[in-house]
Parts: C-alpha cells; structure tokens; sequence
C-alpha cells in the first residue's frame, strides 16, 4: 500500500502532474514578464496543455537505429527522475543529497543520450553542446551541495530542511559558521543560480531544445515522445527553483502564511532568473563553460571554502 | 483535413519548403510567417518537417531540388497539409519547372494549391485558413 501511495506521489502531487501544472505556471510569468517588458508576443520553452495534447496524438515518425529505442525510453526517465525530486523537495518520499544530485544528472544525461543516438549529423553535434552543460552545471551543484551539507552537519534533503526549519534559512542564519559561512552561502547561491539557468535552460546559458544551432535536440523526435520531453522541459522550469529555496531558503510551512511566504520565495527566485534570461535575450550559449565553470564554479569553490572555514 | 484545428487550438506549425526560382514567393511566406502578420490560425514556423502541421512549398520543381524536396516532404508526419504557393510550383510559372502531372511525383498530391506571382499575403492567410477548415 505503501509503495502505491509513493506512486501517487510521483504520479501526482507533488510528482508529474504538480511539476508540469507548476511549470506551466512558471512559464506563464516568465512569457508575461518578457511579453511587458518587450512588449512582443510571450515566449517560453515550454509547451501547454493543447500543444502536448495535441503531440500526445500525433504520429511518431519511425527514426530507425538505436534512437527509436531512445527517444521512448530517454523522457519518461527524465520526468521520472524530475518528479521524483520534486518528491524529495517536499518531503513524502526520502532520500540523501546525493540521490537528488544522481537524478537531476540522470535527466541531463536523457538529454545527451538523444543527441548521440541521432543519426542526424546536425542533431549529433547537440551532443558535446548538451555534455558541456551537464558539466556546467553538475560540478558547480556538486560543490554547492557538498557545502550546504558541510555546514548543516546533514546528508539528505529531509535533514537539511529540517535544519532550516530549527535555525531559518541557510541564506541567512548565523548558525553553523557565523557571519563567514552565510558569506560563503551567499556566493553558493549566486553559483547554484547560474546552474539553475542551464538546468531551466534559460538565457544566457541555457540551450533550446528546438532552437539552437545548427539543430534543434528534439528535431528527430515526434508525437508522444517528444510531448513527454515538451512535459520534462516544461517541469524543469518549476524543479529548479523548488531545488534552490530547499537548499537556500527553506522554512516552516505549518500555516497559512508560511506556505505564502514559501510560494513567495519560489516566486521571487523565478523572477530574479527570468530577468537574466530577459536582459541576455541576444546571448548565446557558446560561452557556456567559461561561465559555468569558471564563474559558477570558482563561485562555489570559494563559497565552499569560506563554508569550511566558517564551521571549522 | 476537417479536424486539423481541433487538436491545434489556434497555432499551427508550418515548414516552408524552397525550391528553385526567383524566391519571390518564398520572401511572401517568410512576410506571412513573421510575428506581425500573424493571424487565426497562428502560424509559427517549425525548424524541421517531422513538427510540420502544414507544409508550404514555394519555386520551380527544378531538376536538381526536386528530389530534395520531395525527401523533405517524404519526411513529414503524414497527416500534414501540403499547400503549393505560387505560380512556379504549380507549373505555370515563368520559370519552367516540372509539374505534378509527371510521374517523379509519385502519389504526392497538394491539399491546396495557391496561385500568384509573387503570391499575395490576403491569398495566403485564406489559403491557410481553408487548408485547416
């Protein structure tokens, strides 16, 4: 009984149906905010109800070679692995940091096998592109959440927020470190931001699945397979924010206004990426591990070392 | 054809097909495709015809883009609508191209046919309109 009610969860709330409704969400406000700002039509990686309904019962074009296997097997693990942190980010389904951090790299590396299974060349060439960006943000996360564990003093998700439940937010308590520690925090949240643009895949460093040169990742891809990637695509927009406020910014939710205050912090951090993504409307992801890396890297590297200084 | 808007809502996926001539036809399609001429249906264009709802296919059937067009049109899912824009593609244009009557063709036939030379902006929002009626 217990293992279909941890189906339910992943199923639906707050599993597929909630990430995906939330990422529609999601994507609402950032083609809302992009749409005043610019005054143009509202744009968006995701796709909407219609759309996928629409996919859902269009024709899956034969691709041949190992692909065909691919693309039915590469995006029901991508929601899978994205719904079950979303799981894990509310707490019904347990686990460590470093199962969140193997399913998150388990969505990208769906993504990578797609491309390398092409026998598309222009396809194919996504491959590096989508390699680069799972190292871009994978090492700088891998560094961000070695430190919040390192000053927490816990390994899984539950423990972590539970910590920020008893001291407030990791962003702003004092304890575990003082005043060095939440510098270093604050620099891990500035890297864990640059990550989850590429986990999003917004500007300046995200990658379109259809849009980038020299050809979109999904161009083989049709009909039911490609409306559960358009879902994943779509929930990706609401995981990386609910990832970043359990890891930064968690806090009690037993009333009313602790649960606004939580929809509030998740809103705000949408906000704040889908700015970057407006004010980088011209840029391009080919500058992505210089940035990454070298930025979102040196970003966590440092934070983690004041972490470590801080609790020592 | 008839329930082609029902499962699209509003926006409709097009894949524009160049083959030879003088492109005036084609420059008219990009015009329509472009965000200010957007009307019901939307039309977006999509980066390859596997995500083709309907396919537009402008210029002469020339010998040497023939069978690379046809290879793109082979590519689409086959519930797609085929519509030939311009004189050219239909064979009747000032640049001789090969018409549907020949048998290169095959069993490839358009769901619409839109005449004009170039083609008219008011000729190809009617045209989509009546290919998704």
């Amino acid at each position: 009984m217990a293992f279909v009610g941890k189906l339910a969860y992943l199923a639906l709330f707050p599993g597929l149906l909630f990430i995906y409704m939330a990422g529609l969400a999601a994507r609402g406000l950032l083609g809302g905010m992009s749409g005043v700002v610019t005054g143009g039509s509202p744009r968006g990686p995701a796709l909407g109800l219609p759309g996928v309904l629409r996919l859902l019962t269009a024709e899956c074009i034969p691709t041949g070679g190992s692909l065909s296997a691919v693309i039915w097997l590469a995006p029901p693990v991508m929601l899978f692995a994205l719904s079950w942190v979303s799981c894990m980010l509310f707490g019904v389904v347990g686990g460590d940091l470093a199962l969140l951090f193997s399913l998150l790299l388990l969505s990208s590396a769906a993504v990578i096998l797609i491309c390398f299974s092409s026998e598309n060349p222009r396809v194919r060439q996504n491959g590096r592109s989508e390699a680069a960006a799972l190292l871009g943000w994978a090492i700088p996360l891998a560094l961000v959440i070695a430190g919040a564990s390192l000053r927490t003093g816990e390994a899984s998700v539950a423990g972590l927020i539970d910590w920020q439940v008893r001291n407030g937010g990791l962003l702003w308590s004092m304890e575990g470190g003082g005043a060095l520690a939440v510098a270093g925090t604050a620099m891990m949240l500035a890297a864990a931001l640059l990550c989850a643009l590429l986990l999003m895949r917004l500007r300046p460093l995200g990658r379109g699945m259809f849009s980038e040169a020299p050809a979109g990742i999904a161009q083989d891809i049709t009909g039911p397979p490609l409306a559960l990637l358009r879902i994943a695509e779509t929930a990706s927009l609401a995981v990386a924010p609910l990832l970043l406020t359990a890891l930064f910014l968690a806090g009690p939710a037993s009333n009313w206004y602790e649960v606004a205050f939580w929809i509030l912090k998740v809103l705000g951090l949408l906000l704040l990426l889908g700015i970057v993504d407006l004010v980088s409307a011209r840029a391009r992801s080919d500058r992505l591990l210089p940035w990454s890396l070298g930025v979102g890297g040196g970003l966590a590297l440092a934070g983690l070392v004041l972490v470590w200084l801080g609790v020592s | 054809m008839c329930s082609l808007t029902l499962f699209h809502g509003k926006e409709l996926s097009v894949f524009h097909v160049r083959a030879g001539g003088c492109d005036g036809c084609g420059e008219m399609v990009d015009i329509f495709l472009c965000e200010r001429f957007r009307a019901t249906p939307r039309v977006v264009e999509c980066g390859t015809p596997r995500h083709a709802d309907i396919l537009i296919v402008t210029g002469s059937w020339t010998g040497e883009l023939r069978e690379a067009a046809l290879t793109v049109i082979s590519q689409a899912p086959a519930a797609r609508m085929l519509m030939v824009v311009g004189d050219c593609a239909l064979g009747e244009g000032l640049i001789d191209g090969r018409t549907w009557d020949t048998d290169e063709m095959g069993d490839l036939k358009p769901d619409l046919e839109v005449r004009g030379c170039p083609v008219t902006l008011e000729l190809l929002g009617k045209g989509v309109r009546d290919v998704t009626r």
